[in-house]
């Protein structure tokens, strides 16, 4: 799988929106943010990340960069999200670990399982920690009739999308009689 | 037609503090010119969401809902213009601005849908008479957008919050002035009250004399951690100040036991590259099995 995924990446066509051909990334918001996604690269590969495919800027604008694949398997980097086309590989000696390595981020939008095995898929929804929860879909894509959002660090558990609605009004419980009904209190006549 | 304004109390009104543009990133052409919202101009727009809160909370529900629904019509009448003004300021590529576009139409059905879902009213009678459960809106939200989805995730803020019958300051993100004056013109071609959806323009200063005002109810935030930590803490035993906030992901992607490693490359490769990785649901991190599955 690492080799086609390894082709593909080298392969992902990038254009502008008006370009005539097809492609799958424009460049990034911002020349700014393509050199912020670059100087991460730079640090990731200075803490011992393996570069698999590097992301590198593209001569057509400076916020033009190309996808970027790294081997940090066995590495404790910062738990950062970086903004842009970088994608980490790690290894895991077993399902066990693998769900180790899943969880091992403050963060918890969306986590992903690609498997043919139901019961890894039962272990996962069960184990992971996030508010999306994928299995053999892509992790982005999120409906627009589902919450959206997460524990941890990724937002203070009030999701958005379908759940807004919670977060934009507030309950109110009424109690309501017609009349003043004289209320029975113990020990008064 | 995108002038650079702000929009205050239904007012089209110049920043007060410097003036800034924003350009599309593919080539540097600049697609808007305007200016900062000083803390002069955000308070005059707090003051006027503030005044216009008791009649727009106090509307019919099927009144505000018919306003909604209309800008939601102007939205997908507008779809083709919105799509390619996002592309333009954001640089995303058109298939999946248009998917942007079609998802903030079809937010409208979805929103008012889950309006009557999760709020509703409740009665039943009891010996004293009866019970009742009714929800009413927080008052003035401020609404911070990001970049990413400039249009589609703001959007998911606003139409909640204005079906509730909340009133808005909306702050689009500075890389993002354009879309965001393009949503407001809708609100106000739809017949929205004035005062009830009101436009700051601005960065970092602009969002800090918001989260200063003292009319705020509310902020709804969807942006990065550093920014979505920074409001948590100012607000920290301000227990009155609703606070929704949408921040990042280290989102993980397991592969394991999955024959096609083909289809597996390509599942890994749009959750992590889709919108060049400017989701913040896309995988950060891909973990396969030791060895196997070359």
């Amino acid at each position: 799988m690492i080799d086609a995924l390894e082709t593909y990446v080298r392969r992902l066509p990038i254009a502008a929106w008006n370009d005539d051909e097809d492609a799958f990334m424009g460049p990034l918001v911002s020349g700014r943010a393509a050199a912020g996604v670059l100087a991460a690269q730079d640090q990731l590969i200075e803490a011992g990340a393996k570069s698999i495919v590097k992301s590198e800027r593209l001569s057509r604008g400076d916020a033009f960069v190309s996808a970027g694949l790294l081997d940090a398997t066995g590495l404790d980097l910062p738990d950062d999200e970086v903004f842009g086309p970088l994608l980490k590989v790690y290894r895991a000696d077993n399902f066990d670990a693998a769900m180790m390595l899943a969880n091992d981020t403050e963060f918890g939008l969306s986590a992903g399982l690609v498997s043919d095995d139901p019961s890894l898929w039962e272990r996962f929804w069960t184990e992971s920690r996030a508010g999306i929860v994928n299995w053999n879909r892509p992790t982005p894509g999120a409906a627009s009739t589902m919450p959206f959002g997460g524990p941890g660090q990724s937002g203070n558990l009030c999701p958005s999308a379908y759940y807004a609605a919670d977060y934009c009004a507030y309950p109110v419980a009424t109690q309501a009689a017609d009349t003043v009904e004289s209320l029975a209190i113990k020990g008064l006549e | 037609m995108l002038t650079g304004q702000n929009y205050i109390a239904g007012d089209w009104r110049d920043g007060n503090a410097a003036p800034f543009v924003s350009t599309d990133p593919a080539n540097g052409d600049t697609i808007w010119t305007g200016a900062y919202a000083n803390r002069a101009d955000v308070d005059a727009a707090f003051n006027a969401a503030r005044a216009a809160f008791p009649d727009w909370a106090k509307t019919p529900y099927q009144a505000r809902r018919d306003i909604i629904e209309r800008f939601g019509a102007l939205v997908a009448e507008r779809k083709d213009d919105l799509a390619e003004l996002i592309s333009r300021e954001t640089g995303k590529l058109l298939w999946d601005t248009q998917g942007e576009a079609a998802a903030m139409a079809g937010k409208i059905g979805i929103s008012l849908t889950a309006y009557d879902d999760r709020t509703g009213e409740k009665r039943s009678d009891t010996a004293f008479g009866h019970a009742q459960l009714r929800h009413k809106p927080l008052g003035v939200m401020f609404v911070l957008g990001p970049y990413n989805f400039p249009g589609h995730l703001p959007n998911g803020h606003i139409v909640p919050a204005l079906a509730a019958g909340n009133t808005i300051v909306f702050k689009p993100s500075e890389l993002t002035p354009a879309v965001g004056e393009f949503m407001v013109r809708l609100w106000e071609e739809a017949g929205l009250p004035e005062g009830v959806v009101n436009l700051v323009q601005g960065a970092r200063e602009t969002g800090e004399a918001a989260l200063d005002h003292d009319e705020l109810d509310g902020v709804l935030f969807t942006g990065s951690h550093t920014t979505g930590q920074i409001i948590h803490r100012k607000f920290a035993g301000q227990t009155g100040i609703q606070l929704a906030l949408e921040m990042g992901g280290n989102n993980p992607m397991v592969v394991w036991d999955a024959k096609d490693a083909d289809a597996s490359a390509r599942m890994a490769v749009h959750s992590a590259f889709i919108t060049t990785g400017q989701r913040c649901s896309c995988a950060r991190r891909l973990i396969l099995p030791t060895g196997r599955m070359r």
